[in-house]
């Protein structure tokens, strides 16, 4: 754990937005995105995304593209999950296709606003109801796109899970 | 016109296009009465259907894509219309004022009607219809038909 510049408790930084972007855009080739301020940085340095008005719409977008051949990646908030499982599992998982999903697990530092918490507390926990696994960028830093990316060629729906404080805002 | 009608009719009308179509009785009479391998069934995701074409048209922007949205599910995706309109989308509502698969409950009118959403109004009644078929056989017609239209 490290500090930010206003003294709060944040998780280490594994890697820069310019390199989390980079290392996005070797594996996928279309981005959908429901913004979280944690994406800030990364977004200004993807070439393209697309930006929904909802994280439902953001999955079936990427179920759109991966059936016209493309390699989709959804960005999103854990409070996006409430939206967008039904989509989730009514084309990705309906249709045994793969996918995969970069979600900020905010609300679990003590200082984060309160309208984060539930999410915090319930996020692994969801994904583990809705059989979805979970690779943690605080543990595998880059190398965890690859091993997602090698998950989503094998068909599965796999979210990678990032920290608050992992990569630059 | 009935709902297999207005469908057919759609249909007939672009016989290139690569067409969605919604969940509930509209997919599950088309693909009953007229299966066809250009043509994706949506068997849940419920107002998704312009979504998951604006993502495909986007990616291949050489074909006509064609939505066939029911009324219930067009209502259930306005919040994606702010990603029309898309050049090569062609957008149907087909409309008959309830949602008839989960029993005829009456909607509420579509509230706005943009020059990009074809609304077409058909006879209350639905066909006696099997279960659609199993999702990877309508995954593998679609794509099957995707590859060969590959240029």
């Amino acid at each position: 754990m490290r500090t930010d510049h206003k003294g709060r408790e944040i998780f280490d930084l594994k890697s820069t937005a310019a390199e989390f972007a980079a290392e996005l855009e070797k594996h996928f080739n279309y981005f959908t995105s429901v913004p979280d301020s944690v994406y800030n940085k990364v977004l200004v340095h993807l070439k393209h995304w697309e930006y929904p008005s909802r994280e439902n719409h953001a999955v079936a977008m990427a179920f759109g593209a991966h059936m016209a051949g493309a390699c989709p990646c959804v960005l999103i908030q854990n409070s996006g999950l409430g939206l967008c499982i039904d989509a989730l599992l009514g084309t990705f998982r309906l249709y045994n296709q793969g996918l995969m999903l970069v979600v900020t697990n905010r609300g679990i530092l003590k200082w984060e606003e309160i309208q984060h918490h539930d999410w915090g507390v319930i996020t692994k926990d969801l994904l583990k109801a809705c059989q979805i696994p979970v690779i943690s960028f605080n543990e595998e830093g880059l190398d965890g796109i690859q091993k997602a990316a090698e998950r989503v060629r094998n068909n599965e729906i796999v979210v990678l899970l990032l920290e608050r404080g992992n990569i630059n805002e | 016109m009935n709902r297999i009608e207005v469908i057919n009719s759609i249909l007939d009308k672009h016989q290139d296009a690569i067409v969605f179509l919604s969940n509930g009785l509209t997919s599950r009479e088309a693909v009953h009465y007229n299966r066809q391998d250009r043509c994706f069934y949506m068997l849940h995701a419920m107002g998704e259907t312009l979504a998951v074409a604006v993502g495909f048209a986007q990616c291949r922007p050489d074909l006509q894509v064609v939505v066939i949205d029911g009324d219930a599910n067009a209502l259930m995706g306005l919040s994606s219309w702010n990603m029309m309109p898309v050049p090569n989308i062609i957008y149907y509502v087909i409309a008959n004022g309830i949602s008839e698969t989960t029993g005829g409950q009456q909607l509420s009118p579509i509230p706005m009607r943009p020059s990009w959403c074809h609304l077409l109004e058909f006879e209350k009644g639905q066909q006696d219809t099997p279960n659609p078929p199993q999702p990877s056989s309508i995954y593998e017609s679609t794509q099957n038909w995707i590859q060969k239209h590959t240029y």
